[in-house]
């Protein structure tokens, strides 16, 4: 209906002020539901100023070519964030760190170690990086906690990451499992942490890692048919990654000839 | 009903017919194109970060084909007068309005169900099991589009406020952002001991749209254990906001003269 | 002959206001404008550039929303959509989304317009007939020349079977066959039983069709002339009409 202004002014085709009442009425039910949610919602991330903002210093003295992919990270990190793509950038950042921990580190005399041997000084840095992003990333505090145990033998810094990783997943188990591995390698205790590890390499979440860390650790110990099966496990199953099932197959072949002769 | 059906058919061959498919095309390539490269780089989780890759790039696309088109849709028409010829007839203003929305959300709807449907099937041939994961992933789909209509909603209002299109698209992925950084901005509140500033962060966190809570993509495995309520609580949010988004554009619109 | 009014506007006043820079700049569109249309006449609203035609037009179209005064269609206050219903509009410049074609537009404004559905495809086609538009109706709107999206235009108009026919300037632009086209196709609406309002600032050809004109100047009504007055006397309306808006101002807005 339209109303007509006696003043002079505007006769403005206004709703009837009962509509006026709606937009009101929706607002308070937004209201509402946003207290609701704020009382009932647990936000599983921590806040953004735990997100690892200066991963990029741990590279600074590298060319930039020399430095892994995605370690610029830092403020894109949040970048990500503030769109909504929280585990798509925690993705991303893994990408780094797979890229980090695979790359040949240069040594002061040029020369430059095997591939993923060297000793990866902001290997845990970048890996909370993800796990800030993404704690419920399960996958990357077991890689990271094998890798900082096994392969740059800092069993500090992999406890450290694993009661990270057990204060945002606190049901989740298998974190449990590391941490007794990781105590048992402390104290020398090689037997209960290989029972462990035994444990731990039987679920599929186990990352191929684990499982290569094992085989080696039998292969040194000279258990070679215990080896052998656990590499032939890591080539028979479709998820494991080409480098490792290329290191499967080498390592098959190793042990092949060192049970062959020891026959 | 019958008015706001027609009105959001033509709204829907229109958008097709301006080809808006292309925004299908972009995603198949980019699919590709990621499946390969991921192959490579991402070891064992190339599932995941194929599923939230996926995942991330259906909703980017689809929110900006949705902001393009909202931002757009009564302006264009306004500028073009081609409006006249609708509203000089018995339609309502609200019909015109809710009929456009919804042809211009079907037809983002239609682009973002065919990229799922790649999605799926390229999940599918790379061996991911629907058993383990397969509510959560619909839960994300889901909760994506809600975010997507939520947002279409206020793109709307802005470009009826403004009058411009670039300045309801500044809006709106201002909003889209804020959104989520919903989270922290309560979390600042907390922080901040100022009363009138602790206040104004807190306000400010109940009126924006709760993004990061609908934002199950990123939620994920958090939420396993109360999807239903979860979905009911997010869809409930979205339909009231969108709902008063949709009535003050109307109360805008509704004053606009031509 | 005219029996009764059909359409009726009483004290119109339209004022646009602009604020720029905290000051505020009011134009007059349409000042105290009462009118009455009865059913089955041809009224011709004449008048300059900036008179307030289309404002006038617009007013009872819904398109603006006047500052005082009301106006009534079949006897009900605008806005009314079963009133608005019997009103079919032809805009001065016919403005189409390009994309469709010319059958899908003409079909969709009738539907809006309230034809059945099961009705629209009939009325759509015979509609086209009318307008000579029949053989296009597959083709484009981005694909139609000028005449032929003037056609249309007519076409949307009409395909509702609409009491009160509302044409905005519909002879301006036209060659002298379109002219004439236009000028036999509004005889011929007017003799089916349809009430016609027109503006135009082209008098030659207003005095041709119209049963009577009201002259607008500065936004005013300021006379109503029937066709006796005209008819028969070369060159009386474009006198009176110069006379008129003279003795008014002549004041453009």
């Amino acid at each position: 209906m339209s109303g007509i202004s006696k003043d002079g002014g505007t006769a403005r085709h206004f709703p009837s002020g009962a509509l006026y009442l709606v937009p009101a009425a929706l607002l308070a039910l937004i209201l509402f539901i946003s207290v609701k949610i704020e009382s009932s919602f647990v936000f599983p991330f921590p806040p953004f100023n735990k997100l690892i903002f200066n991963i990029a210093d741990e590279f600074s003295a590298l060319t930039s070519y020399d430095r892994p992919l995605g370690s610029e990270g830092g403020y894109r990190d949040l970048g990500g964030v503030l769109i909504g793509m929280r585990r798509l950038t925690a993705d991303i950042a893994w990408i780094s760190v797979l890229q980090y921990y695979g790359s040949h580190e240069h040594h002061e005399e040029g020369h430059s170690h095997d591939f993923a041997g060297g000793e990866y000084p902001a290997l845990k840095k970048m890996i909370l990086r993800v796990t800030r992003l993404d704690p419920s990333f399960q996958y990357a505090y077991l890689y990271g906690a094998g890798a900082l145990t096994f392969g740059t033998d800092r069993p500090e810094e992999a406890m450290e990451l694993l009661r990270e990783g057990i204060f945002y997943n606190p049901t989740y188990w298998r974190f449990r499992l590391y941490v007794g591995a990781i105590l048992y390698k402390k104290q020398g205790q090689f037997g209960n942490m290989i029972a462990l590890l035994e444990d731990a390499i039987r679920y599929p979440d186990c990352p191929t890692m684990v499982k290569s860390i094992l085989a080696n650790i039998y292969k040194e110990k000279g258990d070679y048919a215990r080896a052998l099966k656990i590499w032939l496990e890591v080539l028979d199953n479709k998820s494991s990654d080409n480098w490792y099932k290329i290191q499967a197959e080498k390592q098959i072949g190793e042990l092949g000839k060192k049970l062959g002769n020891s026959d | 009903m019958r008015k706001i059906f027609s009105i959001a058919r033509y709204t829907f061959i229109g958008n097709f017919r301006n080809r808006i498919f292309l925004v299908l095309v972009l995603f198949g390539l980019m699919l590709l194109g990621a499946s390969v490269l991921l192959g490579l780089l991402s070891q064992e989780q190339e599932l995941r970060m194929l599923t939230d890759l996926g995942l991330a790039a259906i909703e980017t696309l689809s929110f900006l084909t949705a902001i393009f088109l909202m931002g757009n849709l009564v302006l264009e028409e306004m500028e073009s007068k081609t409006i006249y010829l609708i509203l000089t007839r018995s339609v309502s203003r609200g019909e015109y309005l809710l009929g456009r929305f919804l042809g211009t959300m079907v037809s983002v709807l239609s682009c973002y169900v065919i990229m799922t449907a790649a999605h799926l099937a390229l999940l599918l041939a790379k061996g991911w099991s629907p058993e383990k994961e397969g509510f959560l992933y619909f839960l994300s789909v889901f909760m994506s589009f809600e975010k997507i209509v939520l947002i279409s909603a206020l793109s709307l209002l802005f470009s009826l406020f403004s009058s411009s299109g670039v300045v309801s698209l500044v809006f709106t992925i201002f909003f889209w952002v804020l959104g989520h950084f919903s989270m922290e901005l309560k979390f600042l509140a907390g922080e901040i001991h100022k009363g009138y500033l602790k206040a104004v962060f807190k306000f400010v966190y109940y009126i924006v749209p709760h993004f990061q809570y609908m934002n199950a993509r990123d939620l994920w495995v958090t939420v396993a254990d109360k999807m239903t309520f979860y979905l009911v609580e997010g869809s409930v949010y979205t339909a009231v906001y969108s709902a008063f988004s949709l009535v003050l554009a109307l109360l805008i619109f509704r004053k606009k003269e031509f | 002959m005219a029996e009764e009014s059909l359409l009726r506007i009483s004290n119109l006043t339209k004022i646009y206001r602009k604020s720029h820079l905290g000051r505020v700049h009011e134009t007059t569109g349409v000042k105290d404008l009462s009118l009455e249309i009865f059913h089955g006449e041809i009224f011709g609203l004449l008048g300059l550039n900036g008179a307030g035609k289309t404002t006038t037009l617009k007013l009872i179209l819904g398109l603006l929303f006047p500052t005082e005064g009301e106006v009534r269609l079949f006897g009900k206050k605008l806005p009314d959509s079963s009133a608005i219903r019997q009103v079919g509009f032809l805009p001065e410049t016919p403005y189409f989304p390009k994309h469709f074609t010319v059958k899908e537009m003409l079909e969709f404004y009738g539907l809006l317009s309230g034809v059945p559905e099961k009705e629209i495809a009939n009325k759509a086609q015979d509609v086209l007939k009318t307008v000579n538009m029949f053989q296009n109706q597959g083709k484009r709107i981005k694909e139609c020349s000028k005449g032929m999206l003037q056609r249309l235009s007519l076409a949307q108009a009409l395909i509702h079977d609409p009491r009160l026919l509302v044409l905005d300037e519909p002879i301006t632009g036209l060659d002298p066959l379109g002219l004439a086209e236009m000028r036999e196709m509004i005889l011929r609406l007017n003799r089916e039983g349809k009430t016609i309002l027109f503006s135009s600032h082209i008098i030659s050809e207003v005095e041709k069709i119209a049963g009577r004109v009201g002259i607008l100047s500065g936004g005013k009504l300021i006379r109503v002339i029937p066709s006796q007055d005209w008819r028969d006397k070369t060159g009386a309306l474009e006198n009176m009409f110069v006379e008129t808006v003279k003795s008014a101002g002549g004041v453009e807005i």
